[in-house]
Parts: C-alpha cells; sequence; structure tokens
C-alpha cells in the first residue's frame, strides 16, 4: 500500500536556496502540500539539493538530517514539525552521538568586511555533523565536547579551522579566497555561469572596487583595473568623456570602437552627441556610460573578446561591459539602509611649463594704448616682449589712467596711462583655476521578503569645476525589485532617473572660446587678478574690458557670460519575467530602454570676439532606444556527468536619435538670450535618424563531468540600415573550457590549472541613410533658398562587416592560490569594414562608403595575482593588469585611408601600418645613408629646417603596452591601497607645443632671446652636398618657422607615463564596536587621485584625446585643461 | 514570420531629414554665393599680397611666398562644381530650361578658369562623376584642353541663352538673361587675352568673333553689366566677419601708396585709411596720412618697420589699414559696412582695359584703344564712388566727387601717350589699380605680362620668385596620387615656380 509519497520520484538541482524555496519547487513537481508552523521551522534556511530520480522522501529525510525537523506524509499532505529527540540521524551517527559529551557553539560567520555570510558550511571536523549559517550569519552547532575544532566553508572564501576551545560563543572571518574557483560571472544576455566554465577571457570587478575611486564619472574609475581595458579622458573635467576601447582599436570608424554597455541585460546609450558647429566650439557633455552611479554597481564583468559577446551582436565586437546592480538583499522583513557622503576636492595636476622672462610684445617692445595695435605692439599676443622685473615701468592694460579708469578701459577714456612696473607673473594661469569640489550624497533602501526585494537609490552629486562658473549636478534615481509572484514566475525590474544638469561646461580645443586657447597667448607678465572685473564701466553688458583686443577674449569673461549650459533627463530599466516551465524548461522574456533628453544652450554675450552682437544657441538631443527580447532554455544533466543547455532568443533593437539646432546669429538686446531677441532669421538644422535590428540567435551549452565545457553559439540579425539583399547576416561561435588541473594530476602546487579556446564572428551594419544621396539645405541667401548635393557618395550595395577573432588562455593558480595567472592571445580579423574613404574632390565628393579592407587586431593580456602576505590580522595583495595590443592593416585595397584628421595630423590607415599610425608633415633630412650628415634636418637658406611636403609616419598613438599595478594592504580594520596606471610607447601630438612656441609662452622658447638661433642642421649647397648650418636667426622668427602649424614632428612627444592613479586607505569599524551600535557597517576612506605623473613633456597630461564634434581622437592634444589630482572623503554607513 | 518584421526596413531607411532631388534654382544660388566668397576671401589671403596691393603686418609667411600646398579654391571650387554639374545635366537636354543650363555653363566657366589659373592642369574632362560615371579618380585635363572646353562653353552658353524663362535663385543678375550673355562673352575676352601670348590666332579670331558682332555677342557696356555679388546683412561681404586682429594684418602696401601717390590718385582715400596717429579716422583729406609698408617683411622685420625711420614710430599705429570698405564690423563697430563692398567677379573697367590692351596690340580692330582705356579709368572712379556712397562714408564720396578726373587722366604719366610698350605699360598699371580686391585676377594679369613690376620683398624665400601657381593640395597626393603624378609629370612639376601653360612671357 505504497503513498504517493512512496512512489512519486523527483529530479532537482537547486544551490543555495531556503528550505522555503527547495518545499516549493516540490510542491511545484509533485501534487503534494507542505503544512508547517514558520515559527517551528526555519524555513530560509539555507540548503543545496541535488538529486536525479529520486523519491521526495529521501530527499526529505537528507535535507531534514540536521535540522531535527521530523516530517509526517499524510496521503498528498506533508507536516512538518520539530523534532522531540535529539537530531534524527542515521544508526551509525546516532551511536557517536550516545558516546558524545554534547557542547553546543554557538557563533556567527562573517567575510573580512564584517558582514554576515549567510549559508556558510559548519562542520566539526572529523565527522559529518554540521550545520549552515542562518541569514545573520549565525549557527548552533553541537559538537563533540570543548575541544571540538570547526570548519568553516563557503563558496569563495577560504576554508578555515577553528578550535572550539571550550568558547560556547565564537565568531569565525572568512577571508575571501583568491582562487574564485566557484566565482559565478554574469555573462551575454545576463546569464550567470560559473566563471571556470567560460572558453573566453573576461574579468570581473565587484561594486567597492568601482566606487573606490570615486570618480564622476564611472569609467574613469575602472581605469588600469582591467587588463585590455584602455580608458583616456577627454581634456575637459567636469564628467567629461572618457575613450574606452578593449584590446585597442580594430574598427576603421574611430567612433567605432566602444565596447557595449549592459546594465541588467538591456544595452544602454554609451553615444557622445557632439555639439560643436555654427561657430561655437566644442563642449563636451560627457559619454552616456558615465552617468551610472558607482555606487549602486553591484559587479562589472568585462566581456573582452567577439567570443564573450557573440550573442549581443555588432555593437559587442569590441567586447562588452556588464554590469548588475545591486538588488535588495537583507534579513527577512528588515530594512537595510545604508548612507554614502562623500566629499572630493579638485586641483591642477599640470599646466605647461611657461617662461617667466619675457612679457608681451615684440622685439622687446611693448606699450598698451588700446590692446588693437595703436601702441607698441601691443596688438600682439605674443611673448617676444621687454623682459620682465628689471625695473621697466610700461603702460598695461590694467595700468590706472589719470582718471581713474583703467588702461584696458579705451573706449570710455582716453586719459593717459600711468606706466606701473613691468613684472612676471608666474602663476597668472593658476590663479584662474579654482579648487574643485565634489559632493556626492547618496542613501539606499532595501528590503527582502517573501514576495521579492526591493532596494531604491538616491544619489545627488554636486560638482564645482576647477574652470570659474562651471558645474555639474546630477541626481539619480534607482529602483530595483525582484518580485516572485509564485513558484515558477519572477519579476525583475530595474528602473534608473537620472537628471543632469550643468549651468556651464568649459568651451574645447583651438579658439577664442576655449581657457587654454587664451592662456596659450596670454601675455606671460599679465596679473589675472586684474581681469576679474570684466566689463568696461558704463558699458556692462555691451563690451568687455580685456588686455587685447584683437584676438581675444577676457577669461572671465569668457567662462561668466559665455555659457554653455545642459539639462538632461534620462531614464533606463528594463523590465523581465522568468518563468520556470518545468524542470527543464525555462522562459524569460525582457524589454528594456533607454532615453533621454538632453537640452543644450550656449549664449554668448555682446563683444564676444568671434559673436560681437552676441549669440543664443539651442541644442535639443532625443535619444531613445529599446530592445525587447526573449529567452527559452533547456537544461538536463544526464548520467550525472552531462550537462546540456539549449537556448534560442531573439532580439528586436530600435534606435531613433532627433537632433534639432537652433541658433538666434546676433542678438537685438544684450543679456536676453530668447529667440524672441534675434537680430537675424533664426537658423534651424535638424537631423532625426532611425534604425532597426531584428535579431535570432541561439546556443548550446555542453558540460561533462565538470571539468569540460564547450559552448555554440549562432546569430542572425537582420539590419535595416543595409540594402534589402544584403540586409541579413548570420554569424557563429564556438568556446572551450577544459580544466586541466582536474583531468590530470598535477604537482602539489597546482592549486587549479585551465585552458579555453574560442573561435567567434560577429557582424556589423552602419548607419542609417547611407545607401542613397540627397540634397542638405544651407543659409538661404535673401528670399532664396539654398540646398547643396551632400558630398558623400552613397552605396547601394553595401554589405555586413565581419569581424572573425579566435583566441586562446589559461588560468593558472599555484600554492594555494597565492599567484594566480590568467593569460590570452588573442587575434582577429574585421573584413569588408563600411568606411567613407576620402575621394578626390574633383570626383564632385569628398568621401564615398565602400566596403574595404581587412584589420588584423590581436595581442596579448595578462593579469598575474599575488599574494605575498596572507595571515590573521594582515594581509597583501598584488595583481599586475598587462595588455599589448597590435592592429594591423592586411588589405586595403591601395588606399591610404583617413580615418580623423585634426591640426594637419592625421590618423591614416596604410596597408601594412597600423590603424591608429600618426602621419603628418615633419623635417626634411638627408636621406643619403652615405652621408656623414646621414639623418640631419636640412635647412633652407634663412637657416629654417624645411618641412616636407608629403605626410611622414610619426608614430602610433597606441601604446607598445600597458599595465597596472595595484596593491592593497589589510590590518585588521585598516586597509591601504594604491595603484600605478603605466603606459608604454604611442605618442601624442600637442597643440600646445605648436602654439606655445611660435608665442614665447613656453619655457623653452627662452633659448636665443638675446642671441639668436642657430638651428641643428645641415645646407645643401649644391645637390647632395651638405655643410653644417651657421645661420643665426632671431628666436621669434626661428620659433614661428620651426613650429608651423602643420608640421607634426616639432610638436610630437612620446606619450608614456606612469601615474600614481589611486591611493586609497580605509578604516572600517570592527564587528565588536559594530555590535554595539545600530549599525552594520561603517566605513571611513581617504582616496587620491591622479597624485603623481612621471612623463617625458612638461606641458601637459599625455593622457588626452582631443573631442571634435562628437568625435573623442587619440593620439592629438589639442589645447587640453589640465589634469587634475583629487582627494575625497569619504563615509559609509550601513543599518 | 519573423522575417515579415522586416518588409518596412526600407521605408524605416528612407531619410526623413532631406529630399532626394533638387531643382537648379535652389543650387544656383549656394555656388555662387561660396565661389564669390572664395574669389574674395582667397585673393585677399594671396592675391592681394602677391601683387603688392597689401604687405602683411604680422604672420607674413603669405608675403614671403612661404607658401603650403593649398587646398582652395581646388576644394570649394569642386564642391561648387557638384551643384552646376547636377544643374547642367538636369536641364541640357530640357527645351524649358536652356536659361539654367547657359548659365550652369558660364558658371562652370569661371568656376574652372579661377582653378585652372591657380593651379595649372586640374580635372576638367573627367570631373565631378564621382556619382555619375563613378569614377573617384579623375584624369588631370592639360590647361590648353580646358580652355578649349571653357570658351566652346561659353559660346554655347551665350547661343542657349536666348530663351524668355525667368531664371530664378540668381543673386548675381537678379534674372536678366542679357546680362548673363554679356558676362559670358566678356568672361570669354578675357579668358582669350589669357592665352593670347601662346595661341595668338585663337585669341584673336575669338576676340574677332565677339567684337565684329555686338548683337549676337553682347558685352559689358556699363558698370551695372559687371558681374558683381551684392552681399546682404545674413550674408556680409569676406572681410565683414574676421576678428579685427585678423583684418589688421594686412596693411596697405607700401607699392600701392607709391604708385597712386605718383598719380595722385583718389582712390589711395577708398583703397585705405588714414594710419592711426594721424588721429584722421577713416579719412584724411591728406594723402601724407595714407601710408603703406613694404612687402616681404619676416613677421619681427615687419613688426619692426617704421615708415619714417624713426625707431620710436613703429608698428601698426604708423601704417595705414585697409579702406573702410573692406574693414570688418570688430575693426569699426560704427562705420564697418557689411554690405557696400561687393564681390567683384568682372567688372566693365576691367573688359575696358581688356579691349585697351587688344586694340593696342591689333588683336582686335573694332573701336579705339584710347577710349577703351580711358573708359576703364573712368568707371573704377564711378564705381568706387558709388560704392563709398552705398557705405554712407559722406567725407570719401565728397572728396572722390570733388576729384578732378580730367585733370588726372590728361596727367603725362596717365595720359594714353607714348610708344605702344608704354601704352601698354599704362593699360597694365591702370588695369592693377582698378583690379584692386578682384581675386586673382590682377595676379594672374601680371603672370602674363610681368606688369607692373613686382619686387618680391627682402626676405622672400622661395628663391626671391612671385609663386606663379599654387601647389596642390595635399589631399590630392593621398585620393587621386598616379593621375596627380602624371599632371606634375607633364607640367614640369608642383612647384610654386613651375609656369602654367599660357604663363610665356619672359617675366619673372
Amino acid at each position: 500500500n505504497e503513498t504517493y509519497g512512496q512512489k512519486t520520484k523527483i529530479t532537482l538541482n537547486l544551490e543555495n536556496v531556503s528550505i522555503e524555496n527547495v518545499l516549493n519547487k516540490i510542491e511545484s513537481l509533485t501534487e503534494f502540500k507542505f503544512m508547517y508552523n514558520d515559527k517551528e521551522v526555519d524555513y530560509k534556511k539555507i540548503v543545496s539539493v541535488s538529486a536525479d530520480k529520486e523519491l521526495v522522501t529521501t530527499i526529505l529525510d537528507r535535507i531534514f538530517s540536521e535540522m531535527r525537523i521530523a516530517y509526517e506524509v499524510l496521503d498528498k499532505q506533508i507536516v512538518l514539525k520539530p523534532e522531540k529527540n535529539i537530531p534524527s540521524q542515521t544508526k551509525e551517527q546516532e551511536k557517536k552521538v550516545e558516546v558524545f559529551q554534547p557542547f553546543k557553539v554557538s557563533g556567527t560567520i562573517l567575510d573580512s568586511d564584517g558582514s554576515p555570510l549567510p549559508g556558510a558550511n559548519v562542520l566539526e571536523k572529523g565527522t559529518t555533523n554540521g550545520t549552515q549559517s542562518d541569514f545573520d550569519g549565525n549557527f548552533i552547532l553541537d559538537v563533540n565536547g570543548p575541544n571540538a575544532v570547526l570548519v568553516v566553508s563557503y563558496i569563495g572564501f577560504t576554508t578555515t579551522e577553528m578550535a572550539v576551545n571550550g568558547q560556547t560563543n565564537v565568531s569565525v572571518t572568512l577571508e575571501e579566497s583568491a582562487t574564485g574557483l566557484s566565482e559565478v560571472v554574469v555573462t551575454a544576455l545576463g546569464i550567470k555561469r560559473e566563471k571556470k566554465s567560460l572558453g573566453y577571457a573576461s574579468q570581473e570587478l565587484d561594486g567597492e572596487q568601482v566606487s573606490a575611486a570615486r570618480e564622476p564619472n564611472l569609467l574613469n574609475g575602472i581605469s588600469g583595473k582591467v587588463a585590455g581595458l584602455q580608458i583616456t579622458n577627454s581634456p575637459s573635467g567636469l564628467g567629461g568623456s572618457a575613450r574606452v576601447s578593449i584590446r585597442g582599436d580594430a574598427s576603421l570608424n574611430i567612433n567605432g570602437n566602444s565596447p557595449l554597455f549592459i546594465v541588467d541585460g538591456t544595452p544602454i546609450s554609451n553615444e557622445i552627441v557632439g555639439s560643436s558647429g555654427s561657430g561655437t566650439q566644442d563642449v563636451d557633455y560627457g559619454n552616456g556610460a558615465s552617468e551610472i552611479n558607482p555606487e549602486n554597481i553591484e559587479s562589472i564583468n568585462v566581456l573582452k573578446g567577439p567570443a564573450a559577446a557573440a550573442l549581443y551582436g555588432a555593437r559587442a565586437a569590441n567586447g562588452a561591459i556588464i554590469i548588475t546592480t545591486k538588488k535588495g538583499n537583507t534579513k527577512k522583513g528588515q530594512l537595510g539602509v545604508s548612507i554614502n557622503s562623500g566629499i572630493t576636492m579638485e586641483n591642477v595636476l599640470l599646466l605647461p611649463d611657461w617662461q617667466n622672462e619675457y612679457g608681451q610684445g615684440n622685439n622687446q617692445q611693448f606699450a598698451f594704448v588700446d590692446g588693437s595695435g595703436s601702441g607698441i605692439a601691443d596688438g600682439v599676443d605674443e611673448s617676444w616682449g621687454p623682459r620682465l622685473d628689471t625695473g621697466l615701468m610700461i603702460p598695461q592694460f590694467d595700468s590706472p589712467r589719470e582718471d581713474g579708469t583703467r588702461g584696458g578701459d579705451y573706449l570710455v577714456s582716453n586719459s593717459p596711462i600711468i606706466p606701473t612696473p613691468w613684472v612676471s607673473n608666474p602663476d597668472n594661469t593658476l590663479d584662474f583655476f579654482n579648487t574643485g569640489y565634489t559632493k556626492t550624497n547618496s542613501i539606499a533602501i532595501s528590503k527582502s521578503g517573501d514576495l521579492g526585494n526591493i532596494r531604491f537609490s538616491y544619489q545627488n552629486l554636486d560638482q564645482e569645476g576647477i574652470v570659474p562658473n562651471t558645474d555639474l549636478r546630477r541626481n539619480t534615481f534607482n529602483l530595483n525589485t525582484g518580485l516572485n509572484l509564485t513558484d515558477k514566475l519572477t519579476i525583475n525590474t530595474n528602473v534608473n532617473y537620472i537628471k543632469s544638469d550643468s549651468d556651464n561646461r568649459p568651451s574645447l580645443s583651438y579658439g577664442t572660446e576655449s581657457i587654454m586657447y587664451l592662456f596659450i597667448w596670454y601675455g606671460r607678465q599679465l596679473n589675472t587678478n586684474s581681469m576679474r572685473d570684466y566689463w568696461m564701466p558704463g558699458r556692462e553688458n555691451l563690451q568687455q574690458f580685456n588686455y587685447n583686443y584683437n584676438y581675444h577674449d577676457n577669461p572671465f569673461f569668457n567662462v561668466y557670460e559665455n555659457t554653455n549650459s545642459q539639462n538632461k533627463d534620462r531614464v533606463y530599466g528594463n523590465i523581465s519575467a522568468n518563468y520556470t516551465i518545468n524542470d527543464n524548461w525555462s522562459l524569460m522574456v525582457r524589454t528594456g530602454r533607454d532615453f533621454y533628453r538632453d537640452l543644450r544652450t550656449k549664449k554668448r554675450a555682446f563683444s564676444t570676439q568671434r559673436f560681437p552682437l552676441g549669440y543664443y544657441r539651442e541644442d535639443n538631443v532625443f535619444f531613445e532606444e529599446s530592445n525587447t527580447d526573449f529567452l527559452l532554455s533547456y537544461d538536463k544533466t544526464f548520467n550525472e556527468k552531462w550537462n546540456v543547455n539549449i537556448s534560442g532568443g531573439g532580439n528586436q533593437f530600435r534606435q531613433k536619435q532627433e537632433y534639432t539646432q537652433t541658433v538666434a546669429p546676433q542678438l537685438i538686446n544684450p543679456g536676453v538670450y530668447s529667440f524672441n531677441n534675434t537680430r537675424r532669421p533664426l537658423e534651424v538644422y535638424t537631423n532625426n535618424e532611425q534604425k532597426r535590428i531584428n535579431s535570432l540567435y541561439g546556443f548550446a551549452r555542453f558540460a561533462y563531468d565538470n571539468l569540460l565545457f564547450l559552448d555554440v553559439t549562432g546569430r542572425n540579425d537582420w539590419s535595416s540600415t543595409l540594402p534589402t539583399d544584403n540586409n541579413s547576416y548570420f554569424y557563429p561561435s564556438v568556446t572551450l573550457s577544459a580544466i586541466a588541473s582536474d583531468m590530470f594530476k598535477m604537482p602539489e602546487f597546482v592549486s587549479f590549472a585551465k585552458l579555453r579556446a574560442a573561435y567567434a564572428e560577429v557582424g556589423n551594419d552602419t548607419d542609417p541613410y547611407k545607401l542613397s544621396s540627397f540634397f542638405t539645405n544651407e543659409t538661404p541667401f535673401g528670399d532664396n533658398p539654398i540646398l547643396t548635393e551632400s558630398s558623400l557618395i552613397p552605396n547601394a550595395d553595401l554589405k555586413p562587416e565581419i569581424t572573425s577573432s579566435y583566441e586562446i588562455g589559461a588560468d593558472i593558480r599555484l600554492f594555494q592560490s597565492r599567484l594566480n595567472l590568467d593569460a590570452t592571445y588573442y587575434d582577429g580579423r574585421t573584413k569588408n569594414q563600411i568606411i567613407p574613404i576620402s575621394t578626390d574632390i574633383s570626383s564632385g565628393y569628398t568621401s564615398k562608403l565602400i566596403n574595404a579592407g581587412e584589420v588584423r587586431n590581436y595581442g596579448f593580456e595578462a593579469m598575474l595575482n599575488v599574494v605575498p602576505v596572507r595571515t590573521e590580522n594582515f594581509s597583501w595583495n598584488t595583481m599586475f593588469n598587462y595588455s599589448r595590443n597590435r592592429s594591423e592593416v592586411t588589405d586595403l585595397g591601395g588606399i591610404d585611408y583617413t580615418l580623423t584628421e585634426r591640426n594637419s595630423v592625421f590618423i591614416q590607415a596604410r596597408e601594412g601600418g597600423s590603424i591608429s599610425a600618426i602621419y603628418g608633415r615633419g623635417f626634411q633630412r638627408v636621406e643619403d645613408e652615405n652621408s656623414e650628415y646621414y639623418g640631419q634636418m636640412i635647412v633652407n637658406n634663412s637657416g629654417i629646417p624645411i618641412r616636407t611636403d608629403d605626410l611622414v609616419y610619426q608614430g602610433d598613438y597606441a601604446p607598445d603596452y600597458t599595465l597596472g599595478i595595484l596593491n592593497s594592504f589589510k590590518y585588521k580594520s585598516l586597509d591601504f591601497g594604491f595603484m600605478f596606471d603605466i603606459r608604454q610607447g604611442g605618442i601624442v601630438v600637442s597643440r600646445t607645443k605648436t602654439i606655445g612656441s611660435t608665442s614665447g609662452q613656453l619655457k623653452e622658447t627662452l633659448e636665443g632671446r638675446e642671441t639668436g638661433i642657430v638651428a641643428e642642421g645641415v645646407l645643401e649647397t649644391s645637390p647632395g652636398v651638405y655643410t653644417p648650418n651657421t645661420i643665426n636667426v632671431d628666436v621669434r622668427t626661428f620659433n614661428n618657422r620651426y613650429y608651423e602649424r602643420d608640421n607634426v614632428e616639432a610638436a610630437k612627444y612620446d606619450a608614456s607615463y606612469t601615474k600614481l592613479r589611486e591611493v586609497t586607505l580605509g578604516y572600517s569599524l570592527s564587528k565588536k564596536i559594530i555590535d554595539k551600535l545600530p549599525i552594520s557597517k561603517a566605513r571611513l576612506s581617504l582616496t587620491g587621485r591622479n597624485l603623481a605623473l612621471w612623463t617625458d613633456n612638461p606641458h601637459f597630461d599625455p593622457e588626452t584625446v582631443s573631442v571634435a564634434g562628437g568625435t573623442l581622437q587619440p593620439g592629438i592634444e589639442n589645447m587640453s585643461y589640465p589634469s587634475t589630482k583629487t582627494y575625497t572623503l569619504n563615509l559609509q554607513i550601513d543599518f | 514570420a519573423f522575417m515579415g518584421c522586416t518588409e518596412d526596413f526600407e521605408e524605416i531607411n528612407q531619410n526623413p531629414n532631406f529630399p532626394e532631388q533638387a531643382s537648379s534654382e535652389l543650387l544656383l544660388p549656394g555656388v555662387l554665393r561660396q565661389m564669390a566668397y572664395n574669389w574674395g576671401d582667397q585673393g585677399w589671403e594671396e592675391g592681394f599680397t602677391v601683387v603688392q596691393y597689401g604687405a602683411r603686418l604680422q604672420f607674413t609667411s603669405g608675403d614671403i611666398y612661404q607658401w603650403s600646398p593649398t587646398s582652395n579654391p581646388y576644394n570649394d571650387a569642386y564642391d561648387g562644381l557638384r551643384d552646376i554639374e547636377n544643374i547642367i545635366r538636369d536641364t541640357k537636354e530640357n527645351a524649358d530650361r536652356q536659361n539654367y543650363y547657359g548659365v550652369g555653363l558660364i558658371v562652370k566657366s569661371w568656376i574652372y578658369s579661377y582653378l585652372t589659373d591657380a593651379y595649372g592642369d586640374v580635372p576638367y574632362t573627367d570631373a565631378v562623376k564621382g556619382i555619375s560615371d563613378d569614377n573617384i579618380t579623375p584624369e588631370f585635363t592639360p590647361q590648353q584642353e580646358i580652355y578649349d572646353g571653357l570658351l566652346a562653353d561659353l559660346k554655347t552658353a551665350n547661343a542657349v541663352l536666348t530663351g524668355t524663362q525667368n531664371i530664378s535663385g540668381d543673386i548675381l543678375y537678379g534674372g536678366d538673361v542679357l546680362k548673363w550673355r554679356k558676362f559670358a562673352n566678356s568672361l570669354r575676352l578675357r579668358l582669350l587675352m589669357r592665352i593670347s601670348d601662346v595661341d595668338q590666332s585663337k585669341a584673336t579670331a575669338g576676340m574677332a568673333e565677339i567684337m565684329g558682332d555686338p548683337t549676337t555677342y553682347p558685352i559689358f557696356e556699363s558698370n551695372a553689366d559687371a558681374a558683381l555679388l551684392q552681399w546682404n546683412s545674413d550674408n556680409p561681404q569676406p572681410k565683414y566677419n574676421t576678428r579685427s586682429g585678423s583684418f589688421d594684418e594686412v596693411r596697405l602696401s607700401l607699392t600701392l601708396e607709391t604708385r597712386l601717390k605718383d598719380l595722385n590718385d583718389r582712390r589711395l582715400i577708398v583703397y585705405a585709411q588714414p594710419t592711426s596717429n594721424s588721429g584722421k579716422g577713416i579719412y584724411s583729406d591728406n594723402l601724407d596720412d595714407y601710408v603703406g609698408m613694404p612687402n616681404g617683411l619676416d613677421d619681427e622685420a615687419a613688426l619692426g618697420y617704421s615708415p619714417t625711420g624713426n625707431p620710436n614710430e613703429v608698428g601698426s599705429n604708423f601704417i595705414s589699414r585697409i579702406g573702410i570698405l573692406l574693414a570688418c564690423r570688430a575693426c569699426n563697430v560704427e562705420l564697418a559696412s557689411p554690405t557696400a563692398s561687393q564681390t567683384i567677379i568682372m567688372d566693365y573697367s576691367e573688359l575696358q582695359f581688356i579691349l585697351a590692351e587688344a586694340r593696342e596690340r591689333n588683336f582686335i580692330t573694332v573701336g579705339d584703344a584710347a577710349t577703351y582705356y580711358e573708359n576703364g579709368i573712368r568707371a573704377s572712379f564711378s564705381y568706387y564712388l558709388d560704392r563709398i556712397v552705398a557705405g554712407g562714408w559722406n567725407e570719401i564720396a565728397a572728396d572722390l566727387q570733388a576729384f578732378d578726373l580730367d585733370a588726372y587722366i590728361a596727367q603725362t604719366a596717365v595720359a594714353y601717350t607714348g610708344t605702344s610698350p608704354e601704352k601698354l605699360e599704362k593699360v597694365a598699371l591702370q588695369k592693377w589699380i582698378a583690379l584692386f580686391y578682384t581675386g586673382f585676377e590682377a595676379w594672374s594679369d601680371w603672370r602674363r605680362t610681368g606688369m607692373p613690376e613686382v619686387i618680391p620683398g627682402p626676405d622672400a624665400v622661395n628663391d626671391k620668385k612671385v609663386p606663379v601657381r599654387f601647389q596642390y593640395p595635399n589631399s590630392v597626393k593621398s585620393t587621386n596620387n598616379a593621375n596627380y603624378q602624371q599632371a606634375v609629370t607633364r607640367m614640369g612639376g608642383d612647384d610654386l615656380n613651375t609656369r602654367l601653360w599660357w604663363d610665356v612671357a619672359s617675366n619673372n
């Protein structure tokens, strides 16, 4: 008479779940219903169950064997109750129990931060007697006497033994294990995988590592922490953009090398929408990914190669950065509150090395009359003037006039200027900058319970830049919920609202709007403080006051009156539902969206050099992207050894961008910034774009005995941007991972060894509207509207791009995982790249869109983790992240393709060269190898080195290698860490150098001031005959001719640097103190960023890109703002 | 079913922002504006100093012939020609649109003549066929063949421009077909004169054809017919929006000052302003207040130049700015004008000087050289008086009005007397004065005739030679190198001193 229970066999595979979950699962698979009193049964206890076609009763026996729970099966009802007697155990154990002297030990298991570890295993050494910690990390275990030894273990932590020594209450702290052998990471499509099963390279950062930097831009905070991930800052400070690339550049589209950013399974925009044109200069409004609040990040997983990201399609061809946000995770029903407050001080790290011996003027002469040329060289904005600090008295712009006005007030007074001392002001540029402050305050509230979990966070960021009157405010609201609607259906939502606004962001690049432009021409005697009162008296709002009226704006006028504001609302998030159909089948559907509206205004006051009658402009940017996807999965384990998982899914991607720019080119009344106040017809430009990609994909995973893993994926995309005939493309990937240390016998010191290999292809499409020609409109001429044909030759036969790559790697851990090496070699080829090649404009067109070329991108990356010291109280951990990448143009159909050009610096791909190669004009040199002057510069009859006409290879912007070195130390409650970021090789071409030399501002222009300069080089007296140059050239002419603006060679520097990127000192309150307070965690930290820089050039930080219309151009320095060092004091308290 | 989702992809990929078609009247004004602007702006940058109307006070590299490969007019010309070829393609076979076809041919001819006179051989026969013929590497056409094409096109334009249909978008002549024909034939005379030293028979035949049949081949009859772009306040004259510093880098040249003062030529008060030091503002009745500086000084020397030799009187205060007619707004907020200065593509006085020379050299038999010559001088004075009145600069206008032009013309140095070479020299000098700020025309004339003389400044490089052409833009070497090399070989180098096909006179 078998009951239902005695004949019902089920398969279960649950890890670290609550008893309640197990029971729910059994209920869902059978007709059983469980009954219990939740005060009597610890239904939250975490257990793991593995059963393959076993009787329910057998499973229950196993679960409850250690729990003092008895059960009674009444047909289809199972009633649970606490056992009256000693724990129900096997007979063998019962015997042992009889001889034991039971000793009850209670205790708490904590991680190194003092946080409780739920579900840790506690075992009495030498027995099978054990239990697990509950949600608060607490456990109670009856052991065999006061001298028993406890063995405490937990996934991801080093197993620790502890002698009871008669204590009835113990506290066990587990150290995180460096091996992370069982680490679970989030991979493509949000799928969690055991790291050891992955056949490709990835690297994780936990939230702590990310937020430790306290950088307003998330990306800057992870620079140097991941091998192969290169972050380059824009020169703008203040939440500016960062250029991200993984494993170097592979795309001939210089903007096409960004990895894809995924938050909780849904892509978000990392767009940079440019904002130049219409006579104004560039402003950096930040890149999309920079806005994510680091404190909401649970972990980041960087998937480095196409194999890792094949399932995400084209945009992940350069890798993917998978961000998982924090979820509500508290004791049942209890409210978790976390408060974080930080303040950052920011100061200039490096300004150009100015000369301070000669002031403004020409030929050692200067006298101010009107700053427009009426005085002696007072229209000249260069520092070739009289020697400073020699007691000279000279009329200057800030010298008083006899009527009390200033020299520079020449439009309101012509009273004589009283000469004042001609003295140096070495810090006149530094004086302009402020100390920047960033205040961040945030609170997170979370709760979890039967129904699910919820976490809400709010962060306020308030930043004032080092440039006066520049700021950024950001309010971030985040809501994460997980709802267990039934035991089969869970719904997760993640919603973020980010409000960013700025009254003024600094203008960039070369021109009067940029502060650094003003400074590169800024007479070295100028007293910056004299500029602060920047209106001419009585002509407020109409006429600025300045030292030079020929070319320049007063820097304070510039930042206080000519502002670039921003007001951005962004919402991104997703909602997903997971449905467990049965033990093998599950279905996920998800839809995510990222959209923002960004209103930018540019105000320009009357008397601005570029806009004498003022100017007002609004840019309205709207962006929307949605991704809707589903995934159906089948998972089954055969014969205990084989596990198969097969999934199929699809995605629909829609992207829409709307951009409207409206310009009032001149204003009627000063100071009124409204389109109603326009003096000329408004100029409006609109660009709307949309794009769609449909995708179907599938993948299969095969695991054998937890030591051999094979993954196969395939994806087909249909893109709206490609011709109908060519708009469908398929690409596969295959990866293999083998745990060699489990397959073969290895020496004792090998803790773990894994080998992996992967091959992947990824297809790519292009931007919308590239298939046919069109006519754009221009400003009308009177009543005549004007159209002009676009100068791009479209291509109606475009094919998708295909990137194919392979990688092999190894993960080896030695000496109890105290020496860990993870290394990867990769080699990829991108074919049929869709590029606009430059054409001779005599064809009528400047570029033609073609499929061309093959770029090979290969390299090596390694992470080495060493734990030199690990004791109970002190540990020292060192990590090296190394990467070396080469991007080689293997085929380009004979074309020299210019990826980008700025200031005559060409980033050009040529066959056999690199795609990061810089070409430009340089100096002519003696080419005859037999000449004794071989390699020397050739000078002309005037003694000036001659420039080449042709573009000559100058170097490569990509580094030979990058190396991040992280050290962290922990002593009891104190932790200390520092990190070096090293970049070796590569060049940067500097406009600061070119202009600062011609303007006589830089220190090196002191050479030959009084004596003139004889250039090193030779004269060609007759063809092939050379004689050393002896011609003396005056210093100004020499500098002007040597540093011609299109001479790239004269302005290039080695871009290598070593930076002390981050230093952190932290103190966390110890458990003992915490227990006495109503808090669960408290940490105070002091972080310094970019504290020191070692590099070849004395003028600027080589870690810079120039910004042009939404493109971050590496290798080119273009009046970059000084980089900054920051100090942050941060306090975190969790309740 | 899933594939069905891609059905609307073509629609999604339709550009919603811009049309795929544009009619001729929408394309024409943009090209005229761009090329007139370029002609003025580029003329200022190089043409203005190379023939020594202006001299550089600062950033003197252009003035000492340290020229880099020059991307303009190359870029702007072909950018405009793209739309001109669209006009020609759309209207050539359309009987109702022949006026646009004719205007298209004239504008094309002017642009190409500007282009080829700057560089020499340029892509012509195969040019602007990037989409239509899928040709992105056009061959360079020898200059002689380009001239053949331009002269033929101008003749065709004159022939097809007979319809009565209105021309819209015509910002040059407001749709006046007859004036376009006059421009076509006058321009043809300019080009015929240009090639007269290298192919005299062709030049004289062409000139005879035009001058022999004024009904079929009307030419400019007064200043009212001239090809001038009248700017408006939204599209101000090319120098109007420059920074004052940039405008002031170019100053009155000593050459222009001397030549005008030698003739007591009052156009000096239009072409230049009194020095700041004189305190006279934009006008002085005393020509001594107008002071120029030498061309071809290096930066140091230029900034340190003293017209009086007194070391305390150096710099911009003591050297005249270019006249208020061209001045930028920031240079003189109250008095500068966005519209008084027109961009002169070709004017009546130039044509009269061409005819004077042609008659003097017996290329034509119609008319009287002295009359043409005198017409040219009077037209130039009258034109500048009009512009000064338009700008509202009354003192200057009054001075010009009071000027005794008859006496001016009667003086020996001006009067059409002397030997034929002397007369030709006078024509050249007067033409040079009249061509002030007319793009590159004075430079082209100097290259052809060597008159009036250009003496390189003391710090000139380029072997102390006046450049006779531009170097091709650097971009051509990377985008069309094989054809570039072929052209360079044919021309004998891509050098500032490489002579153009028509430049055969023994000057320079």
